[in-house]
Order: C-alpha cells, then structure tokens, then sequence
C-alpha cells in the first residue's frame, strides 16, 4: 500500500517539484502580467507565453531527476564512530516522477531532433503531399513568389493535398518550406482569396514558426506532466497565428479580404465531423497553422471571432511608442522577479550541491571545509568545499595570518576529536601531506595511541575545517 | 466510344495518350480503388506529368464513363478525397471498344467493311481459315 509519506517522497524528487512549482506560478505571472498589458504586440506576446515553458529547463540545468530517492537525512560521517554505519543503511525508494522527468527529457530531445532534421520529410509523406509543377495553377505560384519577395523571404516550394475540404499548411523553415494547400481550398477559393491564404502562411514562414512551433511542442513535452504546459503551448501559438493573421492581412491590398476568407472556409469546416483524436495529434505535431480546427480551449487556432477582432483591430491600437514603453516597463519588472527567484533558488541549489558533496563523505572521500560558522559544529558542517587537497593547499596558502582552523581526526577507537590552531602554525606541505606545526589533523598508519605533537607514519589530511577571523 | 484514331496504336486509337497510358496503369495496378496521386506516383516513374493534368485526365475519363468514383474518408476522418476504379476490365474494353468502331463502319459501308475484312484476312492463311470456320458457325446456328 501506497502511504502519504511514499506519495509526499514522489512529489519532492526535486526536479519535478521546482518544475511544477515554478511553471505553475510563471504561467499565473505571464497570465496576470498580459491581462494587465492588451497592448502589448502578438510577437511579444507569443514569446513571453514560452517562459513558463523555458523555466523547468533552467530547474533541469540545476537539479538533475534522479529515480533513487534516500529517505534519511544527512548525517555526516564525521560524526557517526566506525562501525556504526548509519548512512549506509539509509532506506532509499524508487522514484516514478524521476522516471516521468528522465523520459519527458527524452522525448522531448528526440521529437525536437526528429522535427529539426526529418520534420518536413515525414510531414510531406504523411500528409501524401504532391509538389506542384511549375504549369499548375501558375497564377497562384506567381502571388505565392510576390508575396515572399515582399517579406524577403526566399520562395517556398508550394504542393497541394487531395483533400477535398478545405485546407491549407506549412511545413519546413527557411529555404526548405513547403505551402501546401488542399484542392478543397483551391477549387473553393478565387484566386484573390488564395492569395490572403497564402500571404497568411508565408507569414509563418517569415515568422520561423516552425521552429517555434517544434520548440514549444518539445518543451511542452519536457513538462508533459503538467497539465499548465498544454495551456501555455496553446496560448503561445494562438499568438502565432494572430500575428500571421496581422502581417498576411498587411501584405494584402485589401486587408479585410483576410477576414472574409477565415469566415468562408471556416463555414465549410465547420459542416463536417471533427477527425479523430490521432489525426489531430499528429497535424498538430508536424504542420504549422493547419486550417483544420481542434476542441477550443486546447487549440492552436484561436477562435475565428477572436481572428475576426483582431484583423479588424489593428487599426484602432495605441501608437506603437505608448506600447514599447509599457511593454518594456513590464517586461524588466518580470525580468528582475525572475532574477530575484532564481537568484533565491540557486542558492537553495547550491546549498543542496554542497550537502549531497558533503554525503561523499559517507563514502570514506576526503572533504574540506572553510568558512565554518563560529562556533564550529561538526554535526552541522557549512562551508565551502574543497574537491580535492590541492586545491585545499591552495587555498591554505592564500589565507590570513592568524587564521584560526579547527582540525579533526577519527583515533582507533572510532572517536571523534577536534582541536584548534592558527595559521602561521602551517610550515610545510608536501605532496599528500599537509604538517601542521609538526603535526598532522590526520594521519594514517599512525602509531597508536595518537600524538599530534608527534606524528608519525605517512600524513594523510583527512578532514579539516578552517575558521577565518 | 466517340472517336478513333487511325494512327494510334492499341489503345491509343481509342483514348488519347495520357487516358491510354492511366487507365493501363489503373488496370495494371494491384489497389483498387487507386487515387489520382497513386496513378501519379505510377507514371511519374516513366514520365514527368502534373498532378492537375493526371485528376483532369481521369476526370474525364469519368466523365467518359470508362472510370467509376466516389468520395472516401481517411482512416482519422481528417480528410476526404475521390477514389477511382476502372468500369470494365482491360479485355472487356477492347472488345466493346472494337465492337462498336467496326458495327458503326459496317452500318455505314456494309459491303466494303466485309470485303476489307476478308482481305485482310487473306493475307493471313491462318486468318483465313479461323474467319471461314467462325462464318460457317454462325451459319450453323443461324439455321438451328
């Protein structure tokens, strides 16, 4: 039987916790902040939507998922005599939001690669895509050529589907984009409001929403486990295709052509059943702004009264200068909360990086430590820790005369003993061996009973805490 | 069939080349119902051709009524598209087809068709015989 206490283990693997914790308050945050600035542009809009998204990949920068969790708290071995093994026997519990993490970071790794490399290959053979040959609908083609000469973009590839409703997507970045329509849309539509379609989906190309698309379905992917990063996604790309909306109509010599062409095909889609939950997965994975439409609060396509507002909008919205200074204003406040709670989190991590290095101990490694708070406590070790005795003799040698260091060595029996002594008391140190005054904190080999006034046998630092004045 | 073309070979002197050449491949073609892009697919292996000559093409033969059609859905429901199938097998074809050119040549020129035929025939020993012993069984039957 599962107890709450398993469960509570589940839920504080770290990175899934940070994770979920700090998604779910930057998507209230972007949610809050951009209902208190409307004005700010579809492109802002957009990207600020993806930081909720971005923000467990810093948390996985920081904590790695780990699938063992130990239950018992850290005891230094310092402190435990030999023999006892406490930390040894420390309990530890297989963690299934370790593995949900591990694998969302690799399907989400995969899908990226995949999209970046095979996206447009697969999405061509999966939608049966044919290219066009340069005699087919060349009017069109010609538009599809002008148009992209305006945006500077080089000339797409265009195909067409045989799908008899009307349909049209985008599929590849760059050079290597493909507008595909269906010949639903094409025996549909005039050649005019073919060529709002088209100026719609070579925004996304001018855009790289591909790219953005694929990132933003790769992230959420990464926090497959949160239900927010759906929402995020959808909200993200909803901006993406207002903002294509925006600049297509732009492009047009009649802007609101846009509109009334959303209207027409969106009348026709309508009269037909929605397909099935697999096709809509995988239009959704591979194309960029399909026409096709998905169940509203989930969508990558916002209402069409939503399009409608907002091709008709653009001509009544504060000056641009009014919506850069609030949008700035915003953002860097946005920013330094940011820096603020990750500043705050890093040191939570480094704290925690310190104590699982302070756990090597356990191991029977060698630890050294500086700048214990006073009085030192061995139970409580705080510092800054010393990978390995070199760069301990380092930093030795660049202390302060009349530094005060506390130094410790387990006897024979397994008891603990600490002593005191200062600086300049250091005179000699020599490969492994670090004398202090004659005498080592540890030595091994030592003849028994332990003198550290007189050391004998091959000196060993084991463990040293400094105390600086 | 509405016209015949004296030089086409096969087929051809029935259909224009592109229709000659689709409805082989759709005859030849193991997926019945075949859609205009698998015809494609098909050809584009011989020859360079459009997808909107090809659905033109095989729309007319529709048109025609040499090829049969209706609207299918993908498995998902996602989308709709026109799957074709030939209206008659390849051999069935060809005999209507030759059927109704030499009824049509020898309601207009009965007795020069006949003697045409014969000639033909004649140059062909072989021929010869087979056409004789068809003529006779029909007279047979005829009588019966």
């Amino acid at each position: 039987m599962v107890g709450l206490n398993d469960f509570l283990f589940q839920i504080f693997q770290p990175y899934f916790f940070y994770s979920l914790v700090f998604l779910s308050i930057a998507f209230v945050g972007v949610k809050v902040f951009l209902k208190l600035n409307p004005f700010m542009s579809r492109r802002i809009q957009s990207i600020i939507w993806l930081i909720p998204l971005f923000i467990p990949v810093c948390v996985l920068l920081l904590f790695h998922p780990q699938t063992e969790i130990i239950t018992t708290p850290f005891v230094p071995q310092i402190l435990v005599p030999a023999g006892m093994g406490v930390a040894a026997s420390a309990p530890s519990f297989f963690s299934f939001t370790g593995l949900l993490c591990i694998s969302g970071a690799a399907a989400a790794t995969t899908y990226l690669l995949i999209m970046m490399f095979f996206g447009r290959k697969i999405a061509l053979k999966r939608f049966h895509v044919v290219m066009m040959a340069k005699e087919e609908y060349g009017s069109l083609q010609e538009k599809v050529k002008e148009t992209a000469h305006k945006l500077r973009i080089s000339e797409p590839k265009v195909g067409l589907i045989d799908d008899l409703l009307p349909n049209a997507f985008t599929v590849g970045y760059g050079r290597n984009a493909v507008i595909v329509f269906s010949l639903g849309l094409l025996n549909m539509l005039d050649l005019n409001e073919l060529t709002a379609v088209a100026s719609h989906e070579l925004a996304h190309v001018k855009a790289r929403d591909y790219i953005f698309k694929s990132t933003t379905y790769a992230l959420t992917i990464l926090s497959f486990f949160n239900p927010l990063s759906y929402f995020t996604a959808s909200q993200s790309q909803k901006e993406r295709e207002l903002l294509a909306d925006q600049k297509g109509a732009a492009l047009l010599d009649k802007p609101a052509l846009m509109a009334s062409v959303l209207t027409k095909v969106q009348a026709v889609v309508q009269e037909f059943p929605k397909p099935n939950l697999a096709d809509r997965l995988s239009s959704g994975l591979f194309l960029v702004s399909p026409l096709a439409h998905r169940p509203a609060i989930l969508a990558t396509h916002p209402q069409i009264s939503q399009r409608l507002q907002n091709i008709n909008a653009i001509a009544s919205r504060p000056s641009k200068k009014r919506r850069y200074t609030i949008a700035i204003a915003l953002l860097l406040g946005i920013l330094i909360c940011t820096a603020l709670i990750l500043g705050y989190s890093t040191m939570q991590v480094q704290k925690t990086v310190f104590q699982k290095e302070n756990a090597a101990l356990a191991n029977g490694q060698s630890v050294f430590l500086y700048n214990e708070s006073a009085p030192f406590d061995p139970a409580h070790p705080t510092g800054i820790f010393f990978a390995n005795e070199s760069s301990l003799q380092l930093f030795i040698s660049s202390l302060p005369q009349g530094s005060s260091y506390v130094g410790c060595y387990v006897d024979g029996n397994g008891i603990t003993h600490t002593y005191t002594s200062t600086i300049p008391n250091i005179v000699e140190v020599s490969g492994q061996s670090v004398l202090v005054n004659g005498h080592s904190s540890f030595i091994g080999n030592e003849s028994y009973p332990l003198d550290p006034a007189y050391p004998t046998g091959n000196a060993i630092i084991n463990r040293v805490y400094f105390q600086v004045p | 069939m509405s016209q015949y073309n004296v030089e086409g070979k096969q087929l051809e002197a029935f259909l224009g080349p592109l229709e000659a050449s689709i409805l082989q491949t759709i005859w030849c073609s193991k997926k019945r119902p075949i859609t205009v892009r698998e015809v494609l697919e098909e050809l584009k292996k011989k020859k360079q051709v459009a997808y909107t000559t090809i659905m033109n093409t095989m729309d007319r033969l529709y048109e025609k009524g040499l090829l049969d059609r209706k609207i299918e859905k993908s498995k998902g429901g996602a989308y709709l598209y026109y799957v074709y199938w030939p209206k008659l097998e390849e051999q069935k074809f060809k005999e209507d087809a030759v059927r109704q050119v030499l009824s049509s040549l020898i309601d207009n020129f009965d007795e020069l068709v006949t003697s045409c035929l014969v000639e033909k025939a004649a140059a062909n020993g072989q021929h010869l015989e087979a056409l004789k012993e068809k003529i006779d069984k029909t007279i047979k039957e005829k009588k019966q």
